[in-house]
């Protein structure tokens, strides 16, 4: 299964070319071009990785990373700063994003860390499961009493 | 009242930090443009033709974001008189924005054992002086050898030591002339720092104490 990205940045040329440079690199890639957009997108579906500017009109990076973790707290979120805004990613890491790389990056850097990333839910969701399965051998009535993940 | 609305270096800092941020998003979008036709091209087998030239791009986007990185951080030093100053950060920096003056002086200067120190102080006087005492010894030497830049802590501040690998060409006079003025001696004074001239020239500048 691919990996789903979600990219959010307000530069809509800088935001198109790189999603269809990860397409290239068999990534499932969605595009938002706010955090407002990028909030109405993470309730309605379920993204891997986020790739997130920092520096956006209206909500930014930071705000929209706080409703995103709120949303769906497993999903990974990589900051994208400038370097003077290096301090509000550095916050935004301490708020449960996975990390940040400066803008503009290396196409191959940003895979790497989003296959980082990635591994990274996907382990957090294989202990989970782990988790589960062991509270339903010890006690089946748990079944009935869990509902779906969001 | 914001700092910028009512002080000239911060106003001109102010529009050099925003000015720098959105040519970052310009190299950006050029990067990533570029990026997608090389990928395109490698998909489609006809890289090779292209290749040097993608090389070339990804060259001039790499210096442009050093020298836009440096500028955004020399504008953000007007941000208050006083400040807390990364002079391992600075001097790279100032290194990397003298590169055009130097070169048309046929100069270069490169950086060795820098440690990574952070003091209080007049943030852009600092930057002044450093950038000024480097030109005027550019002035001073021959065009063969690099000026070494080396840094260190001491006990109430810092030094940072310019040496000429090459022989000087006189005693420094262009650099003489600029510890003379008076100014120049005013924003050292203010800085508290002072200048030692020797072979090497050293410029020890001690903390500001608020």
């Amino acid at each position: 299964m691919k990996i789903r990205l979600l990219i959010v940045d307000d530069e809509k040329d800088f935001t198109d070319s790189l999603a269809e440079r990860l397409e290239f690199r068999d990534f499932d890639v969605s595009k938002a071009y706010s955090g407002e957009e990028a909030v109405g997108m993470v309730k309605e579906y379920n993204y891997d990785v986020v790739i997130l500017d920092v520096a956006m009109p209206g909500m930014d990076g930071v705000q929209t990373l706080r409703e995103i973790k709120n949303l769906k707290p497993l999903t990974e979120v990589i900051m994208l700063t400038g370097h003077a805004t290096v301090e509000t990613a550095i916050e935004g890491m301490k708020l449960g994003a996975y990390d940040y790389l400066l803008k503009p990056t290396e196409i191959d850097d940003l895979v790497t860390k989003v296959q980082a990333a990635y591994s990274r839910k996907a382990e957090q969701e294989d202990r989970i499961r782990k988790a589960k399965m062991m509270r339903y051998f010890e006690s089946p009535r748990a079944v009935l009493e869990d509902k779906e993940d969001p | 009242m914001e700092d910028w609305k009512v002080r000239e270096s911060a106003f001109i800092g102010k529009l050099t930090a925003g000015a720098t941020h959105e040519l970052r998003n310009v190299l950006a979008i050029i990067g990533e443009s570029a990026g997608l036709v090389e990928d395109i091209l490698q998909f489609k087998g006809a890289y090779e033709k292209f290749s040097s030239k993608f090389v070339l791009i990804k060259e001039q986007i790499s210096r442009g974001q050093a020298i836009l990185s440096a500028l955004n951080r020399y504008a953000h030093s007007t941000d208050f008189p006083i400040q807390s100053l990364d002079v391992r950060q600075s001097l790279q920096d100032m290194a990397v924005l003298s590169q055009r003056f130097l070169r048309q002086k046929k100069r270069e200067c490169f950086l060795t054992q820098v440690d990574p120190i952070i003091i209080k102080t007049y943030a852009v006087k600092w930057n002044m002086v450093h950038f000024a005492v480097l030109m005027s010894l550019a002035d001073d030497i021959d065009a063969t050898e690099p000026i070494e830049i080396r840094c260190f802590g001491e006990d109430s501040g810092v030094a940072v030591i310019f040496c000429p690998n090459g022989s000087p060409r006189s005693e420094y006079p262009t650099l003489r002339a600029l510890l003379e003025d008076a100014s120049f001696r005013k924003t050292m004074a203010l800085i508290e720092a002072e200048a030692d001239i020797g072979k090497d020239v050293a410029i020890r500048t001690r903390e500001i104490k608020e």
